[in-house]
């Protein structure tokens, strides 16, 4: 009983753990994709550049009276 | 047996409790609002003085243009002899909030709280204009009228227009001055052209495009690092604002009503004036009624738990102004 209890609680923890692993390394890899596509090109950082910026004719939306 | 028994339960406890780890805190205040992303993307560029006071005035340009057409939507309405003191007292309180933003001072440390306040009191107001005039006419009518306000022209929010404009070029050449340096440049001539108006932005665009294009990869990737670094600290800051924003936002809203029925008492007597005191009364009877069937927690609190970390960042205009 007490070994059933013990393999019982190592299954829980291997699950677990393997679990957290899998999505931190896929997180990881998704971010690590998406700099590599980013990082060489001049669009991206002229993109970066464009949103640190405003436009003249900016507007806000709180809606129409109609 | 029985000690791997409770590290059994104790190990399932944890599994169950691990997901509410991960969540959003402070889901189950109910004295918070859910701030929109537009608004919160809009507020990123408010913790610089110059930022806050372009944000202030768009808000004011805003308010302004829709006061002039509920005006005009008014009048067509007199001529055909509707009632129309509901829609007034509506006008009446987007005055009143008018004031309110002119009178907000973009120095002031909780800025961004006071334009989230006041950005979404314009919106209820606007809508609740809508929802009256839906109320009163037919659709055929309302079209009508919308055709009618469709292209008109705001003399009065022509100023507001051209001093917005001039801000966001203040703006733009103070974003450059970080800019330029991070590509290693120096944009002084580019940037004195832009500012004399001989140079516009899509050419200094096009230019910074040249230089970049012509960089090695290496070079690219560490400007586009420091970029998206000086991206991600202006998106924390906003974010420490945007948290302060959300607090205690009804305890705010419900001090703005008070002071607005005050106001009103003391403006006159007309039946306008009644109509809005009325409107806004119930409102925050409204108010009281939720925050009394949520067990009304969190209105006791202060806001000044975050405030510091919103206030330390603000900055005068910038680095690049000459």
């Amino acid at each position: 009983m007490k070994k059933m209890l013990l393999t019982i609680i190592s299954i829980l923890i291997v699950f677990f753990s393997s679990i957290l692993i899998y999505h931190i390394f896929s997180e990881d890899s998704i971010e690590v994709n998406q700099t590599d596509e980013r990082y060489d090109t001049t669009e991206d950082v002229m993109n970066e550049i464009d949103e640190s910026l405003l436009d003249e004719d900016d507007e806000l939306d709180i809606g129409e009276m109609v | 047996m029985k000690k791997m028994r409770n590290v059994l339960v104790v190990l399932m406890l944890m599994a169950s409790i691990a997901p509410l780890a991960f969540a959003d805190e402070a889901e189950n205040s109910t004295d918070e609002i859910e701030i929109d992303t537009e608004t919160q993307k809009q507020i990123e560029i408010m913790n610089t003085t110059l930022g806050a006071q372009i944000r202030l005035l768009q808000l004011e340009k805003t308010i302004n243009k829709n006061i002039i057409k509920g005006e005009e939507v008014v009048s067509f309405l007199t001529e055909l002899e509707y009632n129309t003191t509901e829609l007034e007292a509506i006008i009446a309180e987007l005055d009143l909030l008018k004031e309110e933003v002119i009178s907000a001072d973009p120095n002031v440390t909780d800025a961004v709280q006071i334009f989230v306040d006041l950005k979404y009191d314009a919106i209820y107001l606007t809508k609740d204009f809508r929802e009256t005039l839906k109320g009163l006419l037919y659709n055929e009518t309302i079209e009508r009228i919308r055709e009618r306000i469709k292209n008109m022209s705001c003399e009065q929010v022509q100023n507001i227009t051209k001093n917005i404009q001039n801000k966001i070029k203040q703006f733009n050449r103070n974003q450059l001055y970080i800019i330029y340096p991070i590509i290693g440049e120096n944009g002084e001539y580019f940037l004195n052209k832009y500012h004399n108006g001989t140079l516009s932005m899509e050419q200094i665009k096009n230019n910074i495009s040249k230089t970049v294009s012509m960089m090695t990869k290496e070079k690219r990737y560490d400007i586009f690092y420091q970029l998206k670094q000086n991206k991600i600290k202006n998106k924390i800051r906003a974010r420490i604002c945007f948290e302060n924003a959300t607090e205690n936002f009804l305890e705010r809203q419900q001090n703005r009503l008070t002071y607005r029925i005050q106001k009103a008492e003391n403006m006159s007597d007309d039946p306008i004036s009644k109509e809005m005191q009325e409107r806004i009364r119930n409102r925050l009877n409204g108010y009281a009624d939720d925050s009394n069937s949520d067990n009304g927690n969190g209105s006791g609190t202060s806001s000044n738990g975050k405030d510091d970390s919103c206030n330390g960042n603000k900055q005068q205009s910038g680095g690049g102004e000459s």
